[in-house]
């Protein structure tokens, strides 16, 4: 099982811990300050007060041995780069360390950081998006540059099987489920609506005014099908 | 007369919901709303936009449904459900 690390436990750092244990992985959450650790006592799997910068205290906590750390100091940029210099000495085998901004980040990626995450930049973008773009309902990201969307069908391929509208000879995405409001009589005699979810769908199944696609691809690729 | 239109136009919208053709329903509960405006062309309204995925459309028909009904609670379901989609 793969085991984590968590240096830093403010808002993110505690609520990265808490995702991680609730996925059943074990995790090792680090802070200086008392208060912080006893909120993730009996939560995560050991809770440490200890100093990141001293070395030989994260070495004897055994974070050397650790499949991926992730630092989520918030408070101070100095000190988020020299514990991802001392990860990084102990040859903790993956670091993400979160950034505060792009100077910040170019130099964790320049000390040898092999992830940088930007929380309140992503969050802000992906905000931003979601409202300038009411096209897309939801983004899961697996990468920066792929994921899975969920966006209404383009008009352009209404009435086509998946298999005529070649999406992925042409825009190379993989449509995984395609969601749609199936209608139906209530007891009342109303028309009603209810969700019809088709998960993998065939190229024979046909593509209707009103469907939602879901898509997974490169966003790049995603942007072109939907004309972004 | 004109209320018998109007049933007919409400009656073939309910046909066309019932058969998935939202578009044609949209376009037959158009005329209908030009006779009459009640509960139920506003609220078929919300339910052919729903199925197209017009979702601000829905939302405002299903508004406009409350006007009549405001204690109607399948079309207040309807509303914040697509509220919350919308965020």
């Amino acid at each position: 099982m793969k085991q984590f690390g968590v240096i830093g436990l403010g808002r993110f750092g505690r609520s990265v811990a808490n995702a991680l244990v609730e996925r059943g992985f074990e995790v090792l959450a680090i802070d200086r300050d008392e208060r912080c650790v006893k909120d993730l006592e009996g939560k995560a799997t050991v809770s440490l007060v200890l100093n990141a910068l001293d070395e030989k205290a994260l070495r004897d906590a055994g974070v050397a041995d650790l499949d991926c750390v992730i630092v989520a100091i918030g408070d101070s940029i100095e000190d988020s780069i020299m514990v991802t210099m001392v990860l990084k000495s102990l040859g903790v085998k993956y670091i993400v360390a979160k950034a505060q901004d792009d100077l910040h980040g170019k130099i964790l990626a320049r000390i040898g950081a092999d992830r940088v995450i930007y929380p309140e930049r992503d969050m802000g973008i992906r905000l931003a998006e979601s409202l300038a773009a009411p096209k897309i309902f939801d983004v899961i990201e697996l990468s920066t540059t792929h994921g899975i969307v969920e966006t209404p069908l383009p008009k352009r391929f209404v009435g086509k099987t998946l298999g005529e509208a070649k999406l992925r000879e042409k825009y190379h995405v993989s449509v995984i489920a395609i969601k749609r409001k199936a209608p139906y009589m209530t007891k009342e005699g109303t028309p009603e609506l209810k969700e019809e979810v088709i998960i993998a769908p065939g190229a024979d199944d046909e593509l209707i005014e009103g469907d939602v696609l879901v898509i997974l691809g490169a966003y790049t690729d995603i942007d072109k099908l939907t004309g972004k | 007369m004109r209320k018998e239109r109007f049933s007919e136009l409400l009656e073939t919208a309910e046909f066309y919901i019932l058969s998935g053709n939202f578009r044609a329903a949209v376009k037959v509960l158009k005329d209908a709303e030009k006779i009459q405006r009640d509960f139920r062309v506003y609220y078929n309204l919300g339910i052919a936009y729903e199925g197209l995925a017009q979702k601000e459309d829905a939302v405002d028909a299903f508004q406009a449904a409350l006007e009549f009904d405001p204690e109607n609670e399948k079309a207040k379901e309807h509303l914040r459900r697509l509220i919350e989609e919308k965020l």
